[in-house]
């Protein structure tokens, strides 16, 4: 068995204990009237990642997962952009760096849960821009929650579209 | 003197309810423990190895419907087109890995969590699968191993399935993965094939054939009791009584009688009314 998951350019180990998915959800083929845009928009890449079973329904950002969470789970969401959307400043150039303690807080959650925390960053490379956000079981207890979401993040490649 | 006696048979009587009270308890666990594949009386079998119904009890002594250990999987089938799992070590759980049917990369880990993993091996061209293929569509059926279970589908990888075919039998809620790989790590023999995985150890307590979702449920209980999992995380009380109300109400859901039924609105001796008159 290969140990690395791949799929619409995006690829990652798979480490013990995780749970993947690399999806893409299909575009409507309805068009907006009056252009060839597909209702609901273009979709892109995104790549789930929980330290427990998840399930098949989930939302872009965890809804569905983040709920059934453990104090010692860790969920990793990497959703691609719209790559004219990686020029906003908002958007860090390169690979995005290992996370930080400092970088996660309750609030930075898409629905607050008490007790866990969250954090997000948005980062372009290979012409392609990217969404991150973390979640973790607690906040209390990041340190080690912080190491797991770096070790697989660390395995993350993305290729040029 | 008389005052000592009374006193002597007011504690005799007492011991004797404590007596009674202790051994009806004793009885209670004992039928708990008998409803749940448990056997403590003298002269039972031993348990042997976790067993998934065909398993082989240990050396030199083998199952009928198991084949000898080393078989290879394409020989594991008998006159009937059934599934037979092999004699020996039940062995460890190998992580997933595959796509689902609607094309995303998927990499599932079975040794994770609480409680057990349910691992469903199907086609979606078998006439036997399509019992599991619509049972499982019934969210109550997907926690056929506990409510801390998990349940996931395997089918042959797109290569050898059509995925159109898979998404249309598998329900949107069900975790399914296409992987040919899961298939030769488990080394199934034929489909339907299920393995039963204790998560926490990543250990295989269980495996073998079904036909019929009845009895794959009849086979994972015993499974489940094998292995430890068979009663939740339940007091004795819940248990003790949980289970009998279970039954009683299987018994009568099973012969059609519910809540609102007439016959639980009439008489049973309608007779006995009108010879009083």
């Amino acid at each position: 068995m290969s140990d690395r998951l791949r799929g619409f350019g995006l690829s990652c180990s798979v480490l013990p204990g995780w749970d993947i998915r690399i999806a893409e959800r299909a575009e409507s083929p309805v068009p907006v009237p009056g252009s060839t845009e597909p209702m609901g928009g273009y979709t892109y890449p995104i790549l789930h990642a929980g330290t427990s079973p998840l399930p098949s329904r989930r939302g872009d950002y965890g809804s569905g997962y983040v709920e059934l969470m453990s104090r010692s789970d860790v969920f990793l969401c990497l959703g691609e952009f719209d790559p004219y959307d990686g020029i906003a400043d908002m958007f860090d150039a390169g690979m995005t760096p290992p996370l930080r303690s400092s970088d996660f807080h309750p609030d930075a959650q898409q629905r607050v849960i008490p007790g866990m925390c969250g954090a997000q960053r948005f980062f372009t490379t290979r012409r392609r821009a990217f969404g991150l956000y973390v979640v973790l079981g607690s906040w209390l207890q990041r340190g080690p929650l912080i190491d797991r979401a770096n070790e697989l993040l660390s395995t993350i490649e993305i290729d040029r579209r | 003197m008389s005052i000592l006696v009374a006193l002597l048979a007011v504690v005799v009587v007492l011991l004797t309810v404590l007596v009674v009270g202790l051994l009806r308890s004793h009885a209670e666990i004992l039928r708990a423990l008998h409803d749940l594949g448990v056997n403590l009386e003298d002269g039972a079998p031993a348990a042997g190895p976790q067993e998934f119904g065909l398993r082989s009890g240990g050396a030199g002594r083998r199952s009928p419907g198991v084949t000898p250990a080393g078989t290879p999987a394409s020989d594991r089938v008998s006159d009937q087109g059934v599934a037979l799992p092999a004699a020996g070590p039940l062995g460890t759980a190998h992580d997933l890995m595959g796509v689902t049917p609607d094309g995303d990369a998927a990499a599932i880990t079975v040794a994770s969590g609480n409680g057990v993993t349910l691992l469903a091996f199907l086609t979606s061209g078998c006439a036997a699968c399509l019992d599991f293929w619509e049972a499982f569509a019934v969210p109550a059926n997907r926690s056929i191993g506990g409510p801390r279970s998990r349940l996931v589908v395997l089918t042959k990888g797109p290569g050898e399935e059509s995925p159109a075919a898979v998404t249309e039998l598998a329900h949107p809620d069900l975790v399914t993965l296409m992987s040919t790989e899961a298939f030769e790590d488990y080394a199934v023999p034929i489909a339907p094939y299920f393995v039963l995985v204790d998560s926490p150890t990543g250990a295989i307590v269980g495996e073998g054939a079904a036909s019929t979702f009845d009895q794959l449920s009849s086979l994972l209980s015993k499974a489940l009791a094998d292995s430890g999992h068979g009663s939740p995380s339940r007091t004795r009380r819940e248990v003790l009584r949980g289970l009998r109300r279970t039954t009683a109400d299987e018994a009568l859901e099973a012969a059609g009688i519910g809540p609102g039924h007439p016959s639980l609105h009439e008489d049973p001796q309608p007779d006995r009314g009108g010879s009083a008159q």
